[in-house]
């Protein structure tokens, strides 16, 4: 029944698909084996001279790196928490606007800013947080500020993650807006009979209605922790807040591009590799676990 | 019952006003853009422009439509749309196709599945990756945009789960009349995957044409720079667009009417296809998200 | 990477104004129009058969070959006169004839890009032929063996005006360019009078409000406030900033709206490693002294006296300020009146710029001086004619200064000249820049005669005389006159320098901690300056620096 002719052809099929994936996937990670040399790009992989684990020592010793793995962990888990938070609580309202045009509308407007690069974003983001801009207009009502957004270490990282919370959140909850459309609306009918106030329908049906969901996509951020963003992050920092806004994929690519550290770089990159590996094999088992999700 | 629907209705009231506003909020920002494009300098520096255009002019715009640099970057990305999502569209459905199918029909589809997984979560960082592309020789050329993402594999998952929800019947009978794989593909799964083919289409563009580390790393031409990289370079590294010899320009527009405006540009195909992206990525998000 | 930024314009301002530094020389027949005297060429045949063109330093190759090179400057392109590109104009043209070379270009980008992208190229293993690398650079490409060494070419086909620059530097010149016993560059040397910070304030405005110009940090600070303030500009809005600022506080030399010259006045030295009273290397930036400025800084900040957003702006947008009459006082080198000041004078006529320097707690005018030399011309290893690269040197050097027989072109040839040359690096007399002031104030007052000047001195100051008959009704011959006169006047007036060691930069170049050490410097500097940090933190700044390397890198210092 299975003809060896059709097989064939599956191997065919696939063959360009895989032919670019080890060319631009596999590849580079041959060439990760510069994090054990003193890599020199005039000698090449095989000129360069090995020294074993000296960079990645020498990279444990930098307080810089310690610094980025921590801002970048930092970073993408206050990503992750409040953008669930808001998108959750973003679905459950959105759920409770009987107006269906109204809803559609107020999707539109929300769902918009995570269609627009970081490029564009950031240049908006950059007018509007500047000292004679919209935002510290705003605030001057309330006679608060004007706030240095993009200069002071100690509010840039809550800039990334209200700007990055303003550009996802609407989208994120479009899995929990699913979600909630699955549930049997009889629950609610019998809710109702039972004199179940509005509260207490959101409290006991509807919040564990989407509960899986939000286990899911909590287990499926875990590979994500390393993943602070760097488009994002890229256009809108300076030298100034590099103490707490610095992270791992600008850093990398700040000492192994742009200094010439090639070596070193790459060493930054391949320990966040392995451990953004594990970490995905563990959000993907977890997902698996407590969320019966399977990728394929 | 009637009190209790009187307190619902007001509750009702007080969270679509809480919502709608919201969502202006969330358009606020671009609002304030648009507003800076089409105010006049001297109110765009003194920060006067909120929401609504102070001097209302077009200048920024019409000295946009002269800027041969800002065409030749959108051109540039359009090529990138154009032939980044036809390679990716071809490659995708090339490669789910046999991903679909029963490990007896395509006994290595298992092997495959976890290479293109393991692929798909494995980022080498910037360095190896960097000198693998410049390796090829790809520098500065269009093919350095479009070949090292030519395989969008959360696409190729996305298709490959689609096609396996197709029914089986259909595909049965057509073996049996004797149709090779790829007529299979062509006859029967192609045309009944339209949603689906839409929606990672829809990915591959708006990924290419949002895109700008690759150019700015990658070419070193800036005639080569797709339209993000050429926006990111000008209003994001601050080179001043205006000086010396186009001093007569600068008494009418500053750099940032011009910056806006150019943002706002850059973000019309987007939202020219706005509608079509609501309706498809939301299906993408469904089919890949909450699969079952 | 804003460093850089500003590191290459201080090239390009410092190249700039080397061109035009040629020595006095016979005159030349003019035929251009009066305005904008222009030299004949000589006749291609005739210039051939000269017998100094069969010298080493101008020997044509036997055999048309190719050189690939990199250029910045690519925003300035539309300078270019009609019909002429960085690619191809006469200037080029005469290179290539001259030497028998085929000059073409791998990329031309910005000159803001133009640093990552060249370390990007170093990174993919396929530089230009020849390129103008900085030191860590230079040190990098000699470990990887990728350059040619240039021993004994330097100075076999080096000319004689080359050679006597590099004396001038007592040697050091040469000795940064040298590692491990071998000449690996072609080093530049930077005109001195880049590094002296200057305030210049609108005079205009100092006038409306009956105020002085500045001779301290405290009247830098009045004047200021009075801008902020008292509305100078009568819009009837206090919208006016009082100093700018840019992400780069210290940058030695030639930093646009840097506070170093408020560093110096405190009798602090950041950024550079000199030699203290017991002959000892040490560190500016870490000296106590420092710790004053920075307070002072602060304090200026927090009264708002500072650019609030100073910290997050390069220079380009601390320049939309001045342009756009934001702003009366700015922090800058003497060539400052071509960029960006000459667009606040074409933006508004009444803008009356003028340098000050600012004197220390002793009264004296005292400041910090970098290298002699910072960047270096190499050669690809491989490439068959290495000598052909100071044979360039040589031609554009006769090209900018009019010396033996070389064309002038282009009567803008001083905007342009970057653009013009294949190589954008001249090798300069340290102090040409007050040289030539004091010879343009001698032939104002008629002690010299302006015949002997040199096409390129006569152009300037013809435009010098303008602008004073009618001050500011061209903003190009106003900034001419302002640099070239007012400001390098004050300089060359006298100051004390207190100059970086020459060992600093060859230990740092092959120091794989510098970097981070810098890194660390930035933050602290910008965050102590913006109150984000307590000015005493500065204490655990020097501590971290000293124990992450740093007193380390001084040892090494003063060992060598």
């Amino acid at each position: 029944m299975f003809k060896d002719s059709e097989r064939r052809a599956y191997y065919v099929m696939i063959l360009p698909g895989l032919a670019l994936m080890v060319a631009f996937t596999f590849v580079p990670l041959a060439y990760s084996v510069i994090a054990f040399q003193k890599f020199n790009p005039a000698l090449g992989v095989q000129g360069s001279p090995w020294v074993g684990l000296d960079n990645i020592l020498y990279m444990f010793s930098l307080r810089d790196a310690r610094q980025v793995f921590f801002n970048t962990i930092f970073i993408a888990t206050m990503k992750m928490i409040v953008v669930l938070v808001a998108a959750v609580a973003f679905a459950l309202l959105l759920n409770e606007v009987r107006f269906l045009r109204i809803r559609r509308s107020i999707q539109t407007m929300v769902y918009l800013p995570h269609f627009l690069s970081w490029v564009i974003l950031a240049g908006i983001l950059r007018t509007i947080l500047a000292r004679d801009g919209l935002v510290n207009d705003f605030l001057a009502i309330f006679g608060i500020g004007p706030i240095y957004f993009l200069g002071q270490p100690n509010i840039f990282p809550w800039v990334i993650i209200f700007s990055d919370v303003w550009k996802e959140f609407g989208f994120e909850a479009i899995v929990y807006l699913a979600a909630l459309t699955s549930i049997d609306p009889t629950l609610y009918e019998v809710a109702e009979l039972d004199g179940a106030n509005r509260v207490q329908k959101m409290r006991y049906i509807s919040i564990p209605g989407i509960a899986p969901v939000i286990v899911l996509v909590a287990c499926l951020s875990i590979g994500n922790v390393l993943n602070a963003g760097f488009d994002q992050i890229f256009n809108l920092y300076s030298p100034i807040v590099y103490s707490t806004g610095d992270i791992i994929d600008t850093y990398v690519y700040r000492i192994g591009l742009i200094q010439g550290q090639y070596s070193l770089g790459t060493a930054v990159g391949l320990f966040k590799t392995v451990v953004a590996l594990i970490l995905i094999g563990v959000s993907y088992w977890a997902a698996g676990k407590f969320a019966n999700y399977r990728i394929f | 019952m009637v009190f209790r629907s009187t307190t619902d209705r007001i509750v009702d009231y007080l969270i679509t006003t809480l919502l709608i506003l919201v969502g202006v909020t969330a358009l606020l920002p671009l609002v304030n853009t648009l507003a800076i494009s089409l105010s006049d300098k001297a109110a765009v520096s003194g920060g006067m422009v909120g929401l609504w255009p102070v001097g209302f002019n077009l200048d920024a715009y019409g000295f946009i439509l002269r800027d041969d640099k800002f065409w030749r970057a959108f051109g540039v990305s359009v090529l990138r749309v154009l032939l980044g999502g036809a390679l990716n569209f071809v490659l995708t459905v090339m490669t789910a196709f046999p991903l679909s199918r029963s490990t007896r029909a395509f006994p290595a589809r298992d092997l495959f599945m976890w290479l293109f997984v393991f692929g798909m979560i494995l980022n080498v960082g910037i360095v190896p990756w960097y000198l693998t592309v410049s390796g090829y020789g790809l520098l500065d050329s269009i093919w350095a945009l479009v070949l090292p993402g030519a395989v969008p594999i959360w696409s190729v998952i996305l298709l490959m789960n689609f096609f396996r929800s197709i029914p089986k019947e259909l595909d049965e009978a057509a073996r049996i009349d004797g149709a090779t794989p790829w007529q299979l593909l062509w006859s029967i799964y192609l045309p009944t995957s339209l949603p689906a083919l839409a929606t990672i289409t829809l990915f591959s563009i708006v990924g290419h044409w949002n895109s700008f580390f690759d150019g700015l790393i990658l070419m070193n031409n800036p005639d080569n720079y797709p339209l993000q990289t050429y926006i990111q370079q000008l209003v994001i590294a601050d080179r001043p667009a205006l000086h010396g010899g186009q001093a007569a320009l600068m008494a009418q527009i500053s750099n940032n009417t011009l910056n806006a405006a150019k943002l706002f540009v850059a973000m019309i195909p987007i939202l020219l296809i706005y509608p079509l992206l609501q309706r498809y990525f939301v299906r993408g998000i469904m089919l890949g998200a909450v699969k079952e | 990477m804003m460093k850089n930024v500003l590191l290459r314009l201080t090239l390009f301002v410092a190249l700039l104004l080397s061109a035009c530094a040629g020595p006095p020389q016979a005159t030349q027949p003019v035929t251009a129009p009066a305005d904008q005297p222009a030299a004949t060429p000589v006749p291609a045949d005739v210039l051939a058969a000269q017998p100094w063109r069969q010298t080493d330093a101008y020997s044509p190759l036997p055999e048309r070959a190719s050189l690939v090179l990199v250029k910045g400057g690519q925003e300035n392109a539309s300078l270019m006169p009609e019909g002429e590109s960085i690619e191809n104009n006469r200037a080029l043209q005469y290179i290539e004839d001259t030497l028998n070379v085929d000059i073409s270009f791998a990329w031309v980008v910005s000159s803001d890009s133009f640093t990552d992208k060249l370390n990007l190229s170093i990174a993919s293993g396929d530089i230009p032929d020849v390129m103008i690398v900085d030191p860590i650079q230079l040190q990098q490409l000699t470990e990887a063996d990728a350059i040619e060494d240039l021993t004994g070419i330097v100075e076999k086909y080096a000319n004689a005006d080359i050679l006597e620059n590099w004396q001038q530097t007592g040697g050091v010149a040469l000795a940064a360019a040298t590692i491990g016993g071998k000449v690996m560059g072609i080093p530049n040397v930077q005109p001195q009078a880049d590094a002296p910070i200057m305030a210049w304030v609108r005079q205009d405005w100092l006038d409306k409000l009956g105020l002085a110009g500045p001779e301290t940090v405290d009247d830098v600070e009045a004047i200021a406030r009075a801008f902020m303030e008292q509305d100078p500009d009568g819009n009837g809005a206090a919208d006016t900033i009082g100093l700018t600022g840019t992400m780069n506080p210290v940058q030695v030399p030639s930093n646009l709206h840097g506070f170093d010259a408020i560093f110096n006045a405190y009798g602090a030295f950041p950024e550079i490693f000199f030699r203290n009273d017991e002959g000892q290397i040490v560190y500016g930036s870490v000296q106590p002294e420092t710790k004053d400025a920075l307070a002072r800084l602060a304090a200026l900040y927090k009264e708002g006296v500072i650019d609030p957003e100073f910290a997050t702006k390069d220079g380009g947008k601390a320049n939309e300020i001045i342009v756009g009459g934001k702003g009366g006082i700015m922090m800058g080198p003497w060539w400052v009146p071509w960029w960006p000041l000459a667009d606040s004078v074409s933006n508004d006529p009444n803008a009356d710029w003028q340098p000050f320097l600012i004197k220390d707690k002793h009264g004296e005018h005292t400041f910090a001086m970098g290298d002699y030399t910072y960047s270096f011309v190499v050669v690809k290893k491989g490439y068959p004619h290495p000598e052909i690269a100071l044979k360039i040197l040589n031609v554009q050097n006769d090209l900018s200064y009019g010396l033996n027989d070389a064309p002038q072109y282009y009567p803008n040839f001083n905007e342009i000249w970057t653009l013009l040359f294949p190589i954008p690096f001249l090798i300069e007399q340290p102090y040409v820049v007050e040289r030539m002031a004091r010879e343009y104030q001698q032939a104002l007052d008629g002690k010299l005669d302006p015949a002997t000047f040199s096409e390129a001195m006569k152009i300037e100051f013809d435009q010098i005389q303008k602008d004073i008959a009618a001050p500011r009704s061209d903003p190009s011959n106003w900034a001419v006159r302002m640099a070239r006169l007012d400001a390098a006047l004050l300089l060359a007036g006298g100051y004390n320098e207190v100059r970086t060691d020459p060992v600093a930069s060859r230990v740092i170049a092959v120091d794989p901690t510098w970097p981070a050490l810098k890194k660390l410097e930035e933050e602290a500097f910008l965050q102590i300056i913006t109150g984000a940090r307590p000015v005493d933190d500065f204490d655990a700044f020097v501590e971290e620096w000293n124990n992450t390397g740093g007193a380390a890198l001084l040892a090494k210092m003063n060992q060598g």
